[in-house]
């Protein structure tokens, strides 16, 4: 697990960890990481939040993966 | 400061960009409550007459559905099928704990469980690698086993209704696929009620309509804990790609999916898009072993698979009445 830095946003999906600069929305920064914003939920420090929000610094952002196989009695 | 809930001005969990609606964590459960229940009566799909079957995977859909059909009163169990997949991750016995779980939280309903490697001696990946259908990817097996032992558990239990979660991702993923290869059969078929008869139960997909995000959203905010990992066999699944690839087209044209599912529907249902078609009758004979439905005489696919030992395992309790020719 990546060390988080008190004057960045701690972004996580999955196993994958990226420290990025506050002062941006969710949508923005996954737009920035090159990740769809349709295919993710978004939880700011544990609360699902819209994606609008901003982030601060200290924050950590976890990104939900929501699409599935289309699978549905495994 | 995140977007207001259209409702009540307090933080939205979630905006739904082709509704243009935010919501927060209460009002948006109730909607998709309200609206799933909607859709149910929109497209008849039963009543609360009817004895209605979910088939629960222990992911977000299947149990965010069991959840909004106990909340609406409807007579509704569950029914989960152990595949016998692990992948590393042990999958198929954490998507049983997450069945169990919502189960007994749930005690004015019930979950059916069958195991398949329990009951049959062989798990999924075991069959596919055993038969020619498999050809190393169980997901053909998969789907067979469970539409057969699906529709004999409802028969054998007394569900007239098969319920799945099937959300309109799912549905718009299909569509483009069965559009993209223009095939006008599967099309012809696509749509949130399927008919029972034949010896075949009522096939129900009340999620069709609600984005992946929302029945994802719904389960978190309910606090339904399901299984985050995907089904160790769906990687570079055909339909996966799909949908990243709509959700590309959503993200820049909002609404895109759902007037793509919509519009599809309009032109099925008053533009009478297969009005001419005609769909090749089949001879339906009773599978000489377990009963079912076969259209060849003999023994049906999924007897044909099944080692010769367990086969009566699966005759079914009680014998299935249906005409001889569907049309």
């Amino acid at each position: 697990m990546t060390e988080q830095s008190s004057e960045k946003v701690l972004v996580t999906l999955r196993k994958q960890q990226w420290q990025v600069e506050p002062g941006k929305t969710a949508r923005q920064i996954m737009q920035e990481l090159d990740l769809n914003p349709e295919n993710y939920l978004t939880m700011i420090n544990g609360q699902l939040t819209d994606d609008s929000a901003r982030l601060k610094a200290g924050d950590r952002l976890k990104l939900v993966a929501v699409i599935s196989g289309g699978s549905h009695a495994a | 400061m995140p977007r207001k809930c259209r409702k009540c001005a307090r933080p939205a969990v979630i905006n739904m960009r082709q509704h243009k609606l935010a919501l927060c964590a209460e009002h948006f459960p109730e909607w998709v409550v309200n609206q799933t229940e909607r859709f149910i009566k929109k497209y008849r799909m039963f009543t609360r007459e009817d004895r209605v079957l979910v088939a629960v995977s222990g992911g977000k859909d299947s149990l965010a559905l069991w959840d909004v059909l106990l909340q609406l009163g409807y007579q509704v169990d569950g029914l989960y099928l152990g595949l016998g997949i692990d992948g590393g991750l042990g999958y198929s016995d954490e998507s049983r704990a997450m069945c169990e779980a919502f189960a007994a939280q749930h005690p004015e309903t019930t979950l059916h469980i069958l195991d398949i490697p329990a009951a049959y001696g062989e798990s999924i990946p075991q069959m596919a690698a055993r038969t020619r259908r498999g050809r190393g990817k169980p997901c053909s097996v998969c789907g067979l086993v469970k539409r057969h032992e699906m529709n004999r558990i409802a028969h054998d239990l007394g569900y007239n209704v098969l319920a799945t979660g099937h959300n309109l991702d799912d549905e718009v993923a299909v569509l483009f696929q069965n559009t993209l290869n223009w095939q006008v059969g599967y099309l012809a078929r696509q749509y949130p009620v399927l008919p029972e008869g034949d010896g075949f139960a009522r096939k129900v997909k009340p999620f069709c309509r609600f984005y992946e995000r929302e029945t994802a959203t719904y389960a978190i905010v309910r606090g339904i804990d399901y299984v985050y990992d995907e089904c160790p066999f769906a990687e570079g699944a055909t339909t996966i790609y799909y949908k990243e690839l709509l959700n590309k087209l959503e993200a820049d044209k909002p609404g895109a999916k759902l007037h793509f599912y919509l519009s599809f529907l309009r032109a099925r249902d008053k533009e009478g898009l297969f009005a001419n078609w005609q769909e090749e009758k089949v001879e339906l004979h009773p599978c000489e072993n377990c009963g079912q439905p076969t259209s060849a005489p003999g023994l049906c696919t999924f007897c044909r698979m099944l080692p010769e030992a367990v086969r009566p395992k699966v005759k079914l309790a009680h014998p299935l009445t249906f005409t001889p020719v569907h049309t």
